[in-house]
């Protein structure tokens, strides 16, 4: 099991958003068993998509305890990614949003304690331009799973997609590989947007890609929750403030540490402003 | 004071003076003439010192003297000196300021702080201030005093000529006070090595480091990984930081292969470009911590420090 998976297992579980960066097919395979496996255990009815048709993926998942009920029970469903909005190149992501919703409103309906999707959507990302759009989609997916007893694994083949594009994609999920993404740009509970880990020099061009994420969801003000925060700094601070005035919005930190307000008022910004 | 009333008079752009004092009493009488003449023209006088000794300014002087927030053990030169020029900005420089500062004089800031008192003269040499810098004669070495005497040159013409010379002479002293001395503890094993570490390894192991030590551990934290993002950026491979948590200061050392900066007023002003653009580190490490810089065959080091129990602010 990969390092994300391992450290992720106690606590997984509906709401969290999981990016699972692997490495080649084998990897997949391995994990995808596991986690199928873990999610029937749980009593969550669990999707598994991607653009592998039925026959390859019930080969995949051969030998896994329970499989074949499950499939029999409707508990475990071999989704076809084709068929999702959010696979098609040039329609609109968001509107996946409405067919994860009813997925998973059947599944608590059939007596299931959620919907569990361990989805390989490297395929849905490999186009520069689409990768950039998606990006709002994998934000909204990250409020959905907040709201919904939805546990969602995005699986990325970083072999196929490269360091670089995995790690912006990682840091618009709850969970990630830390190694992959040093901080995470995902819904909150108490604002707009809530930014966690820790954000310095070398990621600022990853948040302010990731901050265009928001873009279309903005009204006057960006409420960001820092409650969780381990460490920003003086340049992503300002990728912030220039994102509020470029948007003609105002940045609210909330929860911000002294720390952070300090470095705040010596930098004089003028989108920016922390909230107590 | 250089004028009858204790002013420098309306020709004279910056005046940058010493005050030697022995005790409270003495520094109000040396002080009192400027302080005076500036409340009665109708002048902001503005305190930046001890707490005794803002106390006692305001029992002679009144309550219209001004005191800066910050609290004594946080108080730095390169904040000091971003408050003055910040209050000049928003037009209290309506009227000549009267700008009383009592530098803190620690082991750690006297390599940065003798470099700020030579960049006063440059940063704000055409404003109308009073800066009156007031150092208690016992805490100053001979040395200490000699660098004092160097860089306050008492009123500075607004005049081209007489100010350009000595701002070069001035700038000169800057750019060579890259010179910060080696410190004793790091002749011996720092409790943290790290060779070209990522900032956010970095902050993580600083953290262990300090665990059960009482500072401001955010404000260590966040200037050794300004620090350490400019050594990266801008300075030669490899990168070292080195901890020593010592028994009354925490010291982090950065060094790199390169020359190290090129502004003398590195750290103490803000080049305040778009984001990346540099200089803004440096001068936020500089508000939160002690900091000394020197040039020498290993390549540019810079020396951060903070004493056990500065508590955090807020």
């Amino acid at each position: 099991m990969s390092d994300v998976l391992r450290v992720t297992q106690a606590r997984r579980g509906p709401g969290d958003h999981i990016c699972w960066s692997f490495r080649g097919k084998s990897e997949f395979v391995q994990g995808a068993r596991s986690l199928v496996s873990e999610g029937l255990e749980r009593r969550e009815r669990v999707a598994i998509a991607g653009p592998n048709p039925p026959d390859v993926l019930v080969d995949m998942l051969a030998g896994v305890a329970g499989v074949e009920p499950a499939l029999a029970s409707g508990q475990l469903i071999l989704a076809d990614d084709a068929a999702l909005p959010g696979a098609d190149p040039s329609g609109d992501p968001v509107r996946e949003m409405a067919v994860l919703d009813a997925m998973t409103r059947d599944a608590v309906d059939s007596g299931f304690s959620g919907l569990r999707m361990v989805a390989d959507v490297v395929h849905r990302v490999i186009d520069p331009q689409r990768r950039q759009s998606y990006l709002g989609f994998e934000h909204l997916f990250d409020r959905f799973c907040l709201d919904h007893p939805f546990t969602a694994v995005c699986s990325y083949d970083i072999e196929v997609l490269g360091p670089e594009s995995t790690a912006l994609l990682a840091c618009l999920h709850r969970t990630a590989t830390p190694e992959i993404a040093s901080f995470h740009l995902g819904a909150s509970s108490n604002a707009d947007i809530a930014l966690t880990g820790s954000l310095d020099g070398a990621v600022v061009d990853d948040l302010r890609r990731a901050l265009g994420a928001v873009e279309s969801f903005l009204g006057p003000s960006l409420r960001v929750s820092l409650s969780s925060l381990e460490f920003i700094n003086h340049r992503a601070l300002l990728v912030l403030d220039q994102f509020g005035a470029d948007n003609g919005c105002s940045v609210e930190l909330l929860d911000a540490p002294v720390i952070v307000e300090r470095l705040a008022g010596m930098l004089a910004l003028s989108a920016v402003r922390v909230v107590r | 004071m250089t004028t009858p009333d204790g002013s420098a008079g309306s020709s004279v752009g910056l005046l940058h003076e010493l005050v030697l004092f022995d005790g409270i009493p003495q520094l109000l009488d040396l002080v009192g003439p400027a302080v005076r003449a500036a409340i009665d023209r109708g002048a902001p006088v503005i305190v930046a010192a001890a707490p005794p000794a803002v106390q006692a300014v305001r029992e002679r002087f009144g309550d219209s003297v001004l005191s800066l927030p910050t609290a004594d053990g946080a108080r730095r030169p390169a904040a000091e000196l971003a408050e003055i020029q910040s209050a000049l900005a928003v037009g209290v420089g309506a009227h000549r300021v009267c700008f009383l500062t009592q530098p803190p004089v620690r082991e750690g800031s006297w390599p940065d702080l003798r470099r700020a008192e030579a960049a006063v003269n440059l940063l704000l040499g055409d404003r109308p201030v009073d800066y009156l810098c007031a150092y208690e004669r016992s805490a100053l070495t001979e040395v200490m005093r000699r660098e004092l005497r160097d860089s306050h040159p008492g009123p500075i013409p607004t005049l081209p000529d007489p100010a350009m010379a000595r701002a070069s002479s001035l700038g000169a002293l800057l750019d060579g006070w890259f010179d910060a001395p080696r410190r004793a503890v790091e002749s011996t094993p720092p409790a943290l090595l790290l060779v070209d570490p990522r900032s956010v390894d970095a902050r993580r192991a600083i953290t262990k480091s300090c665990a059960g030590i009482r500072i401001d551990l955010d404000a260590m934290v966040l200037a050794a990984s300004e620090m350490l993002e400019n050594a990266r950026r801008h300075g030669r491979a490899p990168v070292t930081l080195r901890l020593w948590p010592g028994p009354d200061r925490v010291v982090v050392t950065i060094n790199d292969r390169g020359v190290g900066p090129s502004d003398p007023f590195h750290g103490l002003r803000p080049r305040g470009g778009p984001a990346g653009s540099g200089g803004l580190g440096a001068w936020i490490a500089h508000q939160l911590v002690d900091v000394a810089q020197r040039r020498d065959l290993d390549g540019y080091t810079v020396v951060l420090s903070l004493e056990h129990g500065a508590a955090p602010l807020g």
